[in-house]
């Protein structure tokens, strides 16, 4: 068995059937162990139990990769950026951009079923893998999907592992669609004078005649101190074109006739993922695309009420709003949390305590039958709900 | 409990549906004896159609009340056999037709499960919108057999299929009980358990509703049309427009010989007859930058050996060239009283390879396969068209088919692309996902449908399944 443990409780297999292995032994000694990638967004979710780690971390590399068929196999513990590298070398991208930094693996970012603002053109996790090979609480391995772009042979526990948290056991490998990389890639932004028009100029923005790689709404002060548009505390509206050089070139001609229109340094979308970084507190909300100004108007209330500063951001396209703080207020999340009926919040993070009493996804009658099949005792990632 | 006799339970549920909806003749069976595949005959104890989903519901709950399997039917189009009940009652849901509601602003369609996609096209365009998935059959399919097959087509290169386009349903388990998966509005957390739901084929339950994404027109539609000499280089150059980064909307292959059935029927498209394959690309999206697209595609078709390519200069050239490919089933169904359309997926840099290894195939078994797909995806569709009541014929097709099935797995390819397992390809399931797979497959079925009533005996072998009452654990290692 290939374990290395760099700390006592962390263990760091190298093979498939290494993982396989400690779930196993942990499934026959009913011990919780905690999934990890790389560990770069360990304070994400609801705190888990465990006394040991299961790190994904040295699981890493590509297994295979046929530019022409557009599909890449790569280990759970590859970095984003070592997927990065690997795809560019050939002109292409894998199109997923999720909060965090790049040394993220693609594992987690499967299991968190995290995406970005790129989610606009390319979808999310469950949009973009074709196939993986899992461990199950049982101590099996499952290897559901395939490497081909189109299956739908047998029930599909590639979506079920999508967005799991471990919780069903660790990815080890997945495979991936990949997109070419536009010729031309080019960032705009959008300065919004008065946020009682951000409605209209959302919904002009979605037309038709326009085809975005991304479209994401900052908040004035997020947008100066990230360097998206003039700085002079307008909310932007970012914009995505990716294309040929005469797609590029119209598009602008279109997006000019709409709005005021700026040149934007593309790293900004490096330093959006990065947003969170020395949060306390992040949330996103959403519901109703067509109520997003309307959802950011009433949050923006909500903030300037307390006095907390808090950067929001926004998906345009799936009526999300993120919002991020260093301060973590009680009160303050309490209220953004009390929500209309059609809206929904998810907790990207918060202080540990705060996690006792939240709703459990990963509760219910389906979702708990689901848990008892592939990890009857509890063994990955155990959350405070679990133990109750 | 015991099972009522099949009188007394064909009453009860008349009292449910009314007389004229619960069918129990076998002459009236008759029509549910199969599917859109040949070689498979199945038939229902009886057959019972809700108007509404009241009636649905009420008939389910009475079925697991009396712990009676039945199979779920959309409009029977199906192609892998998987709407078939053997001695069971079938559950017709395509009265339940009702348009619930179209939000163009959320881009959102609710529908019930027997709106027809058709149907649903017409009634999104009103809005300028429409849903992507366009099986072939879209004319008769409904909505509620898309999901449950994770139905395509040939825009699914680039938009992709049916659960990439489904955000909700609203589900009927078997049991009786009902279960909201995913949400219509924002973004949901905790398991997939709608993903899980589309394609499982009728055996985790019945959608009441769903709720499915909705795109905007594209405002520009291009379609070329190129013709080559040889089955080879179109592979070749499919391969090339895969690689080169464009997207087109739609990428279809038909071999020369489904050409020239197509032309010789009332189908005919104007393709060159004397070709040995056509490629039929759609291109699609902003004006800007599309034209660019169109002639860097005729340029990579020329490059590999295309003799000419055709441009559509109208909606009136464009509609009859897709005609040629929308058809030409219709066209192969006229060349003998049976056809099998066979549905598989291969790497798309194997589909030279692979078509080269389908026509030996059939030299072999001295059958003639077409081949008409979706080449941009890899998904091969080798039919055939023969006649069952002659045993041999029958025979070497199913051989032949077997033979191009596990040449298709062996290429790192997958047994159904869109068509679905059902009956039909259940036996190559263990040639392509190991006995733990197999195992953890049925075990999520369980935990929709623990008392495995709907749909049995579909998707997963049985024995893959003796694991179910016993613990992984508690095997021999």
């Amino acid at each position: 068995m290939t374990v290395t443990s760099p700390l006592p409780e962390t263990l760091l297999p190298a093979t498939t059937d290494a993982v396989r292995e400690i779930v196993a032994d942990a499934h026959r000694r009913a011990e919780p162990v905690r999934i990890t990638g790389a560990g770069t967004w360990r304070d994400a979710g609801a705190p888990v139990h465990a006394s040991r780690t299961l790190s994904l971390a040295a699981l890493s590399g590509i297994i295979a990769y046929v530019p022409g068929d557009l599909t890449i196999t790569a280990w759970a513990g590859t970095t984003m950026a070592e997927l990065s590298q690997a795809t560019a070398a050939h002109g292409q991208w894998l199109g997923l951009d999720p909060a965090g930094d790049r040394h993220g693996t693609i594992g987690a970012t499967v299991a968190t079923a995290s995406s970005g603002p790129l989610s606009h053109a390319f979808g999310t996790p469950r949009d973009l893998v074709l196939g993986l090979e899992a461990v199950t609480g049982y101590g099996e391995v499952v290897r559901p999907g395939g490497r081909v772009v189109k299956n739908v042979a047998g029930f599909d526990l590639v979506r079920l592992y999508t967005g799991a948290w471990g919780t069903l056991g660790p990815i080890t490998a997945l495979t991936l669609r990949l997109r070419a990389v536009p010729v031309h890639d080019v960032t705009l932004a959008i300065p919004v004078d008065d946020p009682s028009l951000l409605a209209s100029r959302l919904t002009a923005l979605r037309s038709p005649t326009l085809s975005l790689l991304a479209l994401e709404w900052l908040d004035g002060a997020t947008a100066r101190r990230l360097g998206a548009g003039d700085g002079d505390g307008r909310d932007v509206v970012l914009v995505r074109l990716g294309g040929n050089a005469a797609f590029v070139s119209g598009q602008r001609a279109v997006l000019a006739a709409l709005a005021d229109v700026q040149g934007c340094d593309p790293a900004i979308w490096g330093r959006i993922a990065t947003l969170d970084a020395d949060a306390a507190l992040v949330l996103r909300i959403s519901g109703d695309v067509g109520a997003l100004p309307a959802r950011i108007a009433r949050l923006r209330t909500l903030c300037a009420e307390t006095g907390t500063p808090l950067a929001m951001q926004a998906r345009v396209h799936r009526g999300i709003v993120r919002l991020v703080s260093t301060d973590a207020n009680h009160s303050l999340c309490h209220a953004l949390r009390t929500l209309p009926n059609d809206e929904r919040c998810i907790v990207e993070r918060q202080p540990a305590a705060w996690w006792s009493g939240e709703r459990d996804p990963f509760a219910g009658p389906l979702p708990s039958r689901i848990r008892a099949a592939f990890d009857p005792a509890i063994i990955c990632n155990r959350r405070r709900a679990d133990d109750a | 409990m015991t099972a009522p006799a099949p009188a007394s339970l064909a009453a009860t549920l008349a009292a449910i549906v009314g007389d004229r909806r619960v069918l129990e003749r076998p002459s009236a069976l008759v029509a549910y004896e199969s599917d859109g595949l040949p070689g498979y005959r199945q038939t229902p104890s009886l057959a019972v159609f809700p108007g509404t989903r009241a009636e649905l519901v009420a008939v389910v709950r009475l079925l697991a009340r009396e712990g009676i399997p039945f199979v779920p039917r959309g409009a029977g189009t199906g192609l892998s056999g998987g709407s078939l009940a053997d001695g069971t009652v079938l559950i017709g849901l395509n009265r339940l037709t009702r348009i619930v509601s179209i939000d163009p602003v959320n881009r959102i369609a609710t529908v019930e499960p027997g709106v027809v996609n058709a149907t649903l096209q017409k009634a999104a365009a009103l809005h300028g919108l429409h849903y992507a998935p366009d099986p072939s059959s879209q004319s008769a399919c409904t909505i509620g057999g898309n999901v449950a097959e994770n139905a395509g087509g040939p825009h699914c290169l680039k938009y992709g299929v049916t659960l990439n386009h489904t955000v909700a349903c609203t589900v009927l388990l078997p049991n009786g009980e009902i279960v909201e998966l995913g949400a219509p509005h924002g973004e949901s957390d905790g398991y997939d358990l709608l993903g899980a739901f589309i394609g499982s084929e009728g055996c985790f339950g019945i959608a009441l509703d769903c709720t499915v994404r909705l795109l905007p027109d594209a405002p520009r539609v291009r379609t070329l049309l190129a013709d080559f000499m040889s089955l080879h280089e179109a592979a070749l150059a499919t391969s090339a427009i895969i690689a080169s980064g464009i997207l087109p909307a739609a990428l279809e292959m038909m071999d020369g010989a489904a050409v020239r059935l197509v032309e010789a029927s009332v189908y005919a498209a104007g393709y060159p007859t004397d070709c040995e394959a056509v490629l039929l690309v759609d291109l699609d999206g902003v004006i800007d930058g599309l034209e660019e697209d169109v002639q860097a595609v005729a340029d990579l078709c020329r490059t590999h050996g295309a003799r000419q390519v055709r441009i559509a200069g109208d909606a009136v050239e464009r509609t009859l060239l897709w005609q040629g490919r929308k058809k030409a089933f219709g066209a192969m169904g006229r060349a003998a009283p049976h056809l099998v359309l066979q549905d598989a997926v291969v790497p798309r840099t194997r589909l030279p390879a692979v078509l080269q290894q389908i026509a030996a195939i059939g030299a072999r078994h001295r059958l003639a396969v077409w081949n008409i797909f979706h080449a941009g995806d890899g998904n091969l569709h080798p039919s055939v068209s023969y006649d069952a009541a002659d045993a041999d014929e029958a025979q070497r097709v199913h051989d032949c088919m077997t033979e191009i099935m596990h040449v298709c797995i062996a290429e790192g390819g997958t047994i159904t692309g869109e068509h679905g397992v059902g009956l039909d390809k259940i036996d190559y399931m263990p040639a392509l996902f190991d006995g733990d797979t197999l195992a953890a497959m049925c075990r999520l079925r369980d935990v929709f449908d623990p008392e495995h009533r709907a749909n049995r005996g579909k998707v997963v072998p049985v024995h893959s399944c003796r694991e179910w009452h016993q613990a992984p654990s508690a095997r021999p290692a």
